[in-house]
């Protein structure tokens, strides 16, 4: 927690970092290291590679889950006085702003690693279409 | 909602004693008169001149497929050969992908952003004269091949082996390979200055959730341009070398892989398709909310809808490659990620729908460009999905049904929004209205005819039409819908003609626009129209998202701001000032020099396209007078200004927190930020180069590529590292450090990077590599990319041995030691990396 000019600072850069992007750089990893595993495993006839990508998707989607709660678990509560003045930007302070994005940015993007954890289970690994 | 009373910044000038008034006026006047007219670099003029040149590619790009509609109006006509269609149809994507909509977004960017941010230009004024000079040399340069019937004609994806020599021996693709060069490498410029600028020039209190939506589109547009752009420029490195014939990157024959430059190519281009759409969607945030009278509903879910789409274009790119002949759980994993974009899109479409049916909607011509663009751009989103679908693409690949779906997403979902931000924003760029009656005209024609034009795609495209054929055979069921189409483009045609008629009567006779003629909410209404070069003056301190709706002034709320804002207040009067803030909060940090006038940015841009025209040419008398040309811009541009003189009198340079300082080195700078910037896109590209490594690699007869002199490398690496505490010695804080010892450091670490660049060329000529083979030119390339980045550190440490030789103790100097370090220690870092990836890693390979 900082102090600023304009008012107190309570979460760390690195706070801010992992609540807001956290689930994004997830998926990114995911989707990376599955097409990586995918191509060098099958170039290499790797066993077991199946099972690798079950594992990295198990993975990545606790990471997704951590922090999206990591991020929820900052948004202070905030009072508003009207139906759509959360819309204003009375509504919410600039932390809970970007906890709120990343904890639904989180949920997005763990539901996506989700989707891209299921061909390996259905789909023939190596054999090219 | 209404709005208040209006709160413009003019009453707060009033505020400003008039002779400091006038002096302030005079240091961010602009240079007149023929010569004035390359000194120029504020970003008013070059936004317009930026926005003009786009527009006019535009009208050009459009008229190419007008021509190309007329051969394809009926069938066997033979208006235009075979030739001429592949040249109109390349020239046509070309333009419009990378010559229109990007600049043309860019431009609005220049223009608008530091009006929208509160701030009083964009961070590198000459960076941003510079951006747009080499766009235009870039567009010159790949229009006069026209002049030589050399136009290109290998599709706006010039895709090997068709574009490799031995199939496409003209300078056709030569023109198209380096001209677009020029043109990524202005786009890169601009991206430098939108990111740095939203960043860190916004009004004070601008935190990061009151950032107007259009700044949040582009600032991730601007990061996506860096990730995506990058690679394109790496690939035509590779495929311009290859045509050159010095490597071998795509040839089959020696190792090559065509399908290389597809990935590299499409992981640029779809992030391409969302760095086009994000600006609009961000235009279509911004106007729905102002004519529908209300705040636009869930501005976090739409910010987080934005960088969704940002983060998700980079993981699409394969979905353009589904039928290369991929194994099928990798086809999942993408046809996965490209159905769940429509997620984040249709947040932000509700979010929008919404707005209108909670709002008070007003139906001038801007809005009714955002209702096309819902319903044009809901279109091209489903055939988007349906393209997604893995076997549904395989039945419409290269079909006019892409063709169809494409042209939803990027004339309804990119080309609407344009007009729509045109009719909100030009009462702001001219002063006047424009005619609301020809303005319905406008929207409506372009919006049947559009529909009329490429609808009946979609039915020729499932009727097995296939795309870039330049004439069929009657009796196919095509016939009907072709000339439908040809009749719809030729009336879309008209119906952009009458938005250009629209925009000459609105110079000419329109009525005054006043202020802020739409009751708008963000800052850039808070001024004149047009705004003065001069703009923000009195510089507005925002507490709230929507400023000019909820704000009952524009001045700090808090004594303790107002003091701290007060001498950038109608000042400095001597050299131009601009406001640095912090990232998060908008805290006001810092004063930054801007220069005001140079012709620099215009030289260095004619010797890039004189070196460019050389390397086409392949001719010494243009690449001579380039490099020494550019040499003359380099050494004008950093050279010491007397206003910067000027800065460094009146404003002390240490870092406090109790006032304003003046930043010019380190961290508070835009420089340190620029020097970021600069390793970012460094760093892709180095990492570009790895993938096209293992991906070359990958199952090929020369695999692992051939490894350079291990012994000689190892050198290299000790030296590189060796270089590190030489970097610590002269990028020390020079109050505290004698002469002598930054000398030292300068020396060694010149001499190190020399002798790391000897070394690798004696592991690569000490060892059976060349460039005869792929595995061999990707080697040479990789250890090529060191020799650049150790070339690029030793030029700063001249800079900056010139900086300790003549200024010693100028904070500049240090400034440019504390640049250079960051490069260096990047330059060790990049061999590092390399070294692991030529030497090492062959032995993971089994």
């Amino acid at each position: 927690m900082t102090e600023s000019l304009l008012g107190r600072t309570r979460l760390s850069l690195w706070e801010l970092l992992i609540g807001s992007i956290g689930g994004a750089s997830a998926w990114l990893l995911h989707l990376g290291a599955s097409y990586l595993l995918l191509t060098i495993g099958c170039n290499e006839n790797w066993p077991g590679v199946r099972l690798m990508l079950i594992a990295l998707t198990i993975g990545l989607v606790a990471v997704g889950l951590w922090t999206g709660l990591f991020a929820y678990r900052r948004i202070e509560s905030t009072e508003t006085d009207a139906d759509w003045a959360i819309t204003l930007s009375s509504g919410l302070s600039r932390e809970n702003f970007m906890m709120v994005v990343g904890t639904v940015s989180s949920a997005v993007f763990t539901i996506i690693i989700l989707a891209q954890g299921v061909p390996p289970l259905f789909l023939p690994l190596c054999s090219e279409v | 909602m209404n709005a208040p009373e209006m709160i413009g910044v003019d009453n707060l000038i009033e505020k400003v004693p008039e002779e400091r008034s006038r002096e302030f006026e005079r240091i961010w006047s602009q240079p007149t008169g023929f010569i004035g007219f390359f000194h120029t670099i504020d970003n008013i003029p070059i936004g317009v001149r930026y926005m003009a040149t786009a527009f006019l590619l535009f009208v050009v790009g459009g008229f190419l497929a007008l021509l190309m509609r007329l051969q394809l109006a009926t069938p066997e006509r033979q208006i235009l050969g075979a030739e001429t269609f592949n040249q109109l149809f390349t020239m046509h994507g070309t333009t419009m992908m990378f010559l229109f909509v990007i600049p043309f977004i860019e431009a609005v960017a220049t223009y608008m952003l530091p009006l929208i941010l509160g701030t009083r230009d964009l961070p590198f004024p000459r960076l941003t004269a510079f951006s747009y000079w080499a766009y235009t040399f870039g567009v010159l340069f790949i229009f006069s091949s026209f002049l030589f019937g050399v136009a290109p004609d290998g599709g706006w994806f010039a895709y090997p082996p068709l574009t490799l020599k031995e199939h496409s021996p003209g300078l056709n693709l030569d023109f198209w390979d380096i001209g677009l060069s020029v043109a990524e490498i202005a786009a890169l410029g601009a991206a430098a200055e939108i990111i740095i600028s939203i960043l860190r020039m916004r009004a004070p209190g601008m935190s990061l959730h009151r950032i107007p939506i259009f700044a949040w589109a582009m600032l991730i547009t601007a990061v996506m341009i860096i990730f995506a752009f990058t690679p394109l420029i790496v690939g035509t490195f590779f495929l311009e070398l290859d045509r050159k014939g010095v490597t071998h990157f795509f040839d089959p024959q020696a190792g090559g892989k065509p399908l290389l430059w597809q990935h590299i190519f499409w992981v640029f281009g779809h992030p391409e398709v969302y760095i086009m759409f994000l600006p609009a969607a961000g235009i279509i945030s911004t106007v729905i909310p102002v004519f529908s009278r209300r705040p636009l509903v869930s501005y976090a879910l739409v910010v987080l809808s934005l960088l969704a789409i940002g983060f998700l274009s980079f993981g699409l790119w394969v979905h353009h490659m589904y039928s290369t002949g991929l194994p099928a759980t990798a086809l999942g994993f993408f046809a996965a990620a490209s159905m769940m974009i429509a997620v984040p899109n249709g947040v932000q479409f509700f979010s929008w729908l919404a707005t209108i049916w909670t709002g008070n909607p007003q139906w001038r011509t801007s809005m009714l460009f955002a209702i096309g663009f819902l319903f044009n751009f809901l279109l091209g989103g489903l055939t988007g999905v349906m393209v997604g679908a893995v076997p549904f693409d395989w039945q419409v690949h290269d079909s006019y049904f892409v063709v169809a779906h494409f042209h939803y997403v990027l004339i309804g979902g990119v080309v609407f929004p344009f007009f729509a931000g045109l009719y909100y924003w030009l009462p702001k760029i001219t002063g006047r209205l424009m005619s609301e009656r020809l303005g319905k005209w406008n929207f409506w024609l372009m919006f049947v005819f559009f529909n009329v034009a490429f609808f009946p795609m979609h039915i020729s495209g499932l009727l097995g039409m296939p795309r870039r054929i330049y004439t069929y055979a009657p009796g196919l069921g095509w016939d009907v819908y072709n000339l439908i189409s040809t009749i719809g483009a030729w009336g879309f045609g008209f119906a952009v003609l009458l938005g250009v008629i629209n925009l000459l009567w609105t110079l000419k006779r329109g009525p005054a626009a006043g202020h802020d003629p739409w009751g708008a909410d963000s800052l850039e209404w808070s001024h004149a129209s047009p705004p003065p070069n001069a703009q923000f003056k009195y510089l507005p301190h925002v507490h709230a998202r929507h400023p000019m709706w909820e704000q009952e002034s524009l001045e700090p709320q808090d004594e303790k701001i107002a003091r701290i804002l007060e001498p950038v207040q109608a000042g400095p009067t001597t050299w131009r000032g601009g406001l640095v803030v912090s990232v998060m909060d908008a805290k006001p940090i810092a004063v930054v020099h801007m220069p005001n006038r140079s012709i620099f940015p215009f030289v260095l841009s004619v010797a890039f396209a004189l070196i460019f025209a050389g390397l086409l040419v392949e001719t010494a008398w243009l690449l001579v007078p380039g490099v020494i040309v550019g040499g003359v811009g380099v050494a004008g541009w950093f050279r010491p200004t007397k206003t910067e003189d000027n800065a460094l009198a009146e404003m002390q340079c240490e870092r406090t927190d109790r006032q304003l300082f003046l930043a010019v080195y380190g961290p508070a700078s835009n420089g340190w930020w620029g020097t970021w910037v600069f390793i970012t896109i460094w760093t892709t590209a180095l990492f570009t180069t790895i993938a096209a490594y293992f991906y070359l690699g990958g199952g090929a007869p020369e695999m692992p590529p051939p490894v350079p002199n291990t012994l000689f490398g190892i050198l290299a690496l000790a030296t590189a590292v060796l270089s590190v505490p030489a970097i610590r010695l002269f990028s020390r804080d020079i109050a505290g450090t004698a002469a002598g010892v930054r000398w030292t450091g300068l020396g060694l670490t010149a001499l190190l990077n020399i002798a790391v660049i000897l070394l690798t060329v004696l592991s690569l000529t000490q060892s059976s590599v060349t460039t005869q083979t792929a595995g061999g030119s990707i080697v040479v390339f990789l250890t090529g990319w060191q020799w650049l980045t150790s070339g690029i550190v030793l030029a700063m440490l001249i800079a900056a041995a010139l900086w300790a030789w003549f200024r010693p103790a100028d904070p500049r100097g240090w400034s440019v030691a504390l640049n250079t370090s960051l490069v260096a220690y990047f330059a060790v870092a990049n061999w590092l990396i390399t070294f692991v990836i030529l030497y090492l890693s062959p032995a993971l390979w089994g």
